[in-house]
């Protein structure tokens, strides 16, 4: 098959056609060609290239999140540790007729080390605590101006900041003219509670002397409280005697390690009745939480005088203890059988008052 | 350098990474194509813009070429490809464009050794049969250009401008008789 051609026309049209392309498209055209291939010509170290340019902060972006993250995380633990969780709390109403003190409390955690003492100012109205009749004075041993914070129960004694004794300074004078703190109680877990009071005024320079007055003054404190507590003792049996029961005062002691009960209800005059007194009692307590856990020289509270527990126990007030009616029956045949036929209807008065549709056991509705 | 073998030849080296050889290739094909491209643009840049485009697709498809056909036949389909996408974005047919004013046709390169004379009856010739394709249809103006400038068969040109066999062969011969009859008097 041959196609459709014409020779002299063929001729003539090439002749005709000898126009070229210009050579600057020739040339863009071929540096085209020349780089297609090129890559494949340097293959290993052109790719690079192409994997190189990435911005710094793309790259590190990941471990820099890593690091800012592991940082963050250790910087919030370490402030956690060395500030702990403070909590203050105050189970009285502030009392105006008492110089509020400085009191730092330390709530230990469950792993009793660490916590921060958190300082809660009080307004300290010094004219008005001049005028504060001083209650049970002479059971408060003079306080030799603790010149630190202590800590019951701590480990480690340390001076209060420059805030705390700015604070605490003016207040000196007050506690020496026997002025007894406001108290304040922390609530805290059981057996991790630690109280300290921060006696003002003082500006110890050294631990060493801190110590030292920490020593002294726990001593007293320790006789003194002592004392208090025999007195305490026989005032109750005195109290006792003279039918006045009273609740049940049942206090923790971390020191003793156990539960000091049936403690002897003292006389009107030595319970604490205010703020002011149960900081009073809190103050002859404190000599344990000023010594270090453990320490030898500073034996518990609760160990010196004879313990309370070993009383005779007295009948509880009509009511009192006696939380059921089969309480409140077995309560009264046991005063029965020892012969207190008084105390017994008296009971039994307050059981029918207290639960009127309680069905009486025979023997006792025969003797109502 | 090797030796330029066949265009596919030159071509599959081309795509194993020769440079050279699309040099080769090039240096075959620019003036064909480009007078191709040329004779039915309405201008210049836009024949040279076709042109580029061409050849920068067939750099592009070299890790896919493959040599089932001719290479000049593949060219020129890419070339007849671009071309009509031309002529879409134009809206108007090759056929119906007239040249630009300003854009008179390419002289035809000298002969040295011709005279004055001689010069001036080729310059007036090819004035006549460019003339003369510009007034046959577009289609039949394609068909002469693929066989004249790039070689083709009947069958190649039917395979790149995509229609059956007997109308590329009515299209050319539709075109040689218009040539002829316009260029009667150059016999």
């Amino acid at each position: 098959m041959t196609d459709p051609r014409d020779p002299l026309l063929d001729e003539a049209y090439r002749e005709s056609a000898r126009d070229e392309p210009p050579r600057s498209l020739d040339a863009r055209i071929l540096a085209r060609a020349r780089e297609s291939v090129a890559p494949r010509e340097e293959a290993p170290s052109e790719m690079w290239p192409l994997r190189r340019p990435q911005h710094w902060l793309m790259r590190w972006r990941v471990p820099l999140a890593v690091a800012a993250t592991l940082l963050v995380s250790a910087t919030i633990t370490l402030m956690i540790q060395d500030t702990g969780v403070d909590v203050v709390l105050e189970d009285a109403p502030p009392d105006d007729r008492f110089p509020p003190p400085r009191v730092t409390e330390r709530r230990a955690d469950r792993g009793g080390e660490t916590a921060g003492p958190l300082t809660k100012p009080m307004p300290a109205e010094a004219g008005r605590s001049a005028e504060v009749p001083i209650p049970a004075a002479e059971a408060i041993p003079k306080v030799p101006e603790p010149p630190f914070v202590m800590m019951r129960g701590a480990d480690e004694l340390r001076p209060p900041p420059a805030s705390a004794k700015r604070e605490t300074a003016p207040a000196g004078p007050e506690l020496q003219a026997g002025a007894v703190p406001a108290p304040s109680r922390a609530v805290v877990p059981p057996g991790s509670r630690s109280e300290s009071f921060s006696a003002p005024g003082s500006q110890a320079e050294s631990a060493l002397s801190m110590r030292d007055a920490a020593a002294t003054r726990e001593r007293e404190l320790r006789e003194s409280a002592g004392n208090d507590l025999e007195r305490s003792r026989r005032s109750l049996d005195v109290a006792s005697s003279a039918k006045a029961p009273t609740p049940l005062t049942k206090a923790e002691s971390p020191e003793v390690g156990g539960t000091v009960s049936a403690l002897p209800a003292p006389p009107t005059s030595a319970i604490p009745q205010t703020p002011a007194e149960r900081a009073t009692v809190q103050l002859q307590r404190a000599p344990s939480a000023e010594l270090p856990r453990g320490s030898a020289a500073a034996p518990p509270l609760a160990a010196a005088p004879p313990a309370p527990a070993a009383a005779e126990p007295i009948p509880a007030a009509p009511g009192h203890g006696l939380a059921t009616p089969e309480a409140f029956v077995e309560r009264i045949r046991e005063l029965r059988r020892a012969g207190r036929e008084t105390e017994a209807r008296e009971l039994l008065e307050e059981l029918v008052r207290k639960y009127p549709a309680f069905p009486l056991p025979d023997d006792l509705r025969a003797r109502r | 350098m090797n030796a330029p073998g066949p265009d596919e030849e030159l071509m599959l080296r081309y795509r194993a990474g020769d440079a050279a050889a699309f040099e080769a290739l090039y240096g075959r094909h620019k003036g064909g194509l480009f007078r191709f491209l040329r004779r039915q643009c309405a201008s210049a840049s836009a024949a040279e813009e076709l042109f580029q485009e061409a050849w920068i697709r067939v750099i592009d498809a070299r890790e896919r070429y493959e040599a089932r056909a001719k290479f000049s036949t593949w060219l020129y389909t890419i070339a007849h490809n671009l071309l009509m996408d031309h002529y879409r974005r134009q809206g108007r047919r090759g056929v119906e464009e007239s040249l630009d004013d300003d854009d008179p046709p390419a002289e035809p390169i000298a002969n040295p050794d011709d005279g004055p004379e001689r010069v001036f009856d080729r310059k007036r010739q090819a004035e006549r049969i460019l003339a003369a394709l510009d007034a046959i249809p577009d289609v039949q103006r394609e068909a002469f250009l693929l066989q004249q400038e790039g070689g083709l068969s009947v069958e190649e040109i039917a395979s790149a401008t995509g229609v059956p066999f007997e109308t590329a062969k009515s299209r050319l011969r539709y075109a040689l008789a218009k040539l002829r009859t316009c260029l009667e008097d150059l016999r």
